[in-house]
């Protein structure tokens, strides 16, 4: 992906040659057919030869990815989930913007109140 | 009926006598369940000790373990006293059909104990596979994921691990993190993954619609009782810790839209009532709780009939209900 990223759409032949490290040309080949098979790259063929490219720019790819482990996390079987672990908030979850804006406002409001209190009086 | 010997009988009388226990307790705790219930619906947000909510509630639903094993403990004493070396007796289908409830029942709990570590052990190594290890402080190295959306959680039984994603590194502040820690760690130090772990291995007996809503109030005021561990009657940390919540809900929000998990939304049913009650208990923030004279009481009271199991003359009323179970 970071060569494809880098230079463009590629055939097997130049990605190899491109790579830091010597790898088998049928390596490469198998590599990026699993790649095209997984939906990340696009494929055509030019001179009885496959050319790829990436079907999503660098930037798309994180933003695709963001997320995606504590999305799975979240959205395992309620037992596993459940038995074993302790999050603070249930994070992946659509909240109501305004709502958020009035308890943010609310808890804003405290602060100053706390601050404008004498200092010893914090706790 | 079937002849049994000695200790197949011993065997068949533990399980038996546990599962009727079990029932018995199961029944009384179903019942009692929606009372309980409604009296916390009615405290809400007034609630003045979520802690020792959360004791009764897992007393509650634990009820039936504590009835099954004392019934299973004084029948197997009266054998054990008055039925020293004595040979093979006839047993009916009945006592055998309670011994092999007692044995499903028994294994089910087992089997969700083994999957649950089975999981919690996967989950961990496919972490620590991934993250690095970030040092925190007053606790052992968190694990930090490469994630975007926000995650802050305690993962694990025996040797919980704190997990931290990237994103939620990012995004709060030392104040908000360290609010955030402190609720963890009032979670390690409670133990609630333990009893989250008990509670998700206990079977209902088919009294799931009365009994799993006080698993679900559980799970939401032990969130309460961490966050009034986390704050100990400090209005600064309270204030840092409804924060730390809010940015949470923006993040997670905001990952959301970003993921290609839309469906994930339908878990955020009642999250933002959730949400609001937490942040408005931690808003007026309360001074820890004292003793809890009811709860030491009940103790005492489990005690006081635990020792007198060992009386001779209940030992003898019992063999007389072990003699009717068994034929």
């Amino acid at each position: 992906m970071e060569v494809l990223w880098r230079r463009g759409n590629c055939n097997v032949r130049q990605v190899v040659e491109q790579l830091p490290h010597a790898l088998a040309y049928t390596t490469v080949m198998t590599t990026l057919d699993r790649l095209f098979k997984k939906g990340l790259l696009d494929r055509e063929k030019e001179d009885r030869a496959f050319v790829y490219g990436p079907r999503l720019s660098r930037a798309e790819w994180e933003r695709q990815r963001a997320g995606q482990f504590v999305a799975s996390f979240f959205g395992s079987a309620p037992p596993a989930r459940q038995a074993l672990v302790s999050y603070l908030l249930a994070a992946v979850e659509e909240y109501d913007a305004g709502l958020l804006d009035t308890l943010t406002h609310e808890i804003q409001i405290r602060r100053s109140e706390l601050e404008a209190a004498d200092p010893s009086d914090k706790t | 009926m079937i002849s049994l010997g000695y200790f197949p009988r011993l065997i068949c009388l533990l399980l038996a006598t546990g599962m009727v226990g079990y029932t018995a307790g199961t029944l009384l705790a179903s019942v009692a369940a929606p009372r309980a219930l409604r009296r916390l619906e009615r405290a809400g947000t007034r609630l003045e000790h979520p802690d020792r909510a959360v004791r009764w509630l897992l007393g509650l639903r634990l009820f039936p373990l504590f009835s099954g094993g004392l019934f299973a403990v004084g029948c197997l004493s009266s054998f054990l006293w008055l039925e020293q070396g004595r040979g093979a007796e006839q047993a009916g289908v009945g006592f055998l059909l309670c011994a092999t409830a007692g044995a499903t029942a028994g294994g089910v709990m087992l089997a969700r104990v083994a999957r649950a570590a089975w999981s919690s052990r996967r989950l961990l190594r496919r972490i620590a596979a991934e993250a690095e290890e970030l040092a925190m402080p007053q606790a052992a190295p968190a694990l930090v994921i490469a994630d975007a959306a926000p995650l802050l959680a305690l993962a694990g039984v025996w040797r919980p691990r704190l997990l931290v994603s990237r994103g939620l590194l990012d995004a709060l502040t030392p104040e908000q993190l360290e609010a955030g820690l402190r609720h963890e760690r009032a979670h390690q130090r409670a133990g609630d993954n333990w009893k989250r772990l008990l509670l998700s291995s206990v079977p209902a007996l088919g009294l799931g619609s009365r009994l799993t809503p006080v698993e679900r109030m559980w799970a939401r005021l032990v969130e309460w009782s961490a966050d009034e561990g986390a704050a100990s009657g400090d209005r600064l940390r309270s204030l840092s810790l409804a924060s730390t919540l809010i940015t949470l809900a923006r993040l997670g929000s905001h990952s959301l839209q970003c993921s290609t998990v839309s469906f994930l939304a339908q878990f955020g049913a009642g999250a933002d009532r959730e949400l609001a009650d937490r942040v408005q208990r931690l808003l007026a923030v309360r001074s820890p709780a004292g003793i809890d004279r009811w709860g030491i009481g009940a103790a005492i009271g489990g005690l006081l009939l635990t020792a007198m199991l060992f009386q001779p003359a209940i030992l003898h009323a019992l063999h007389e209900v072990v003699e009717v179970l068994v034929h």
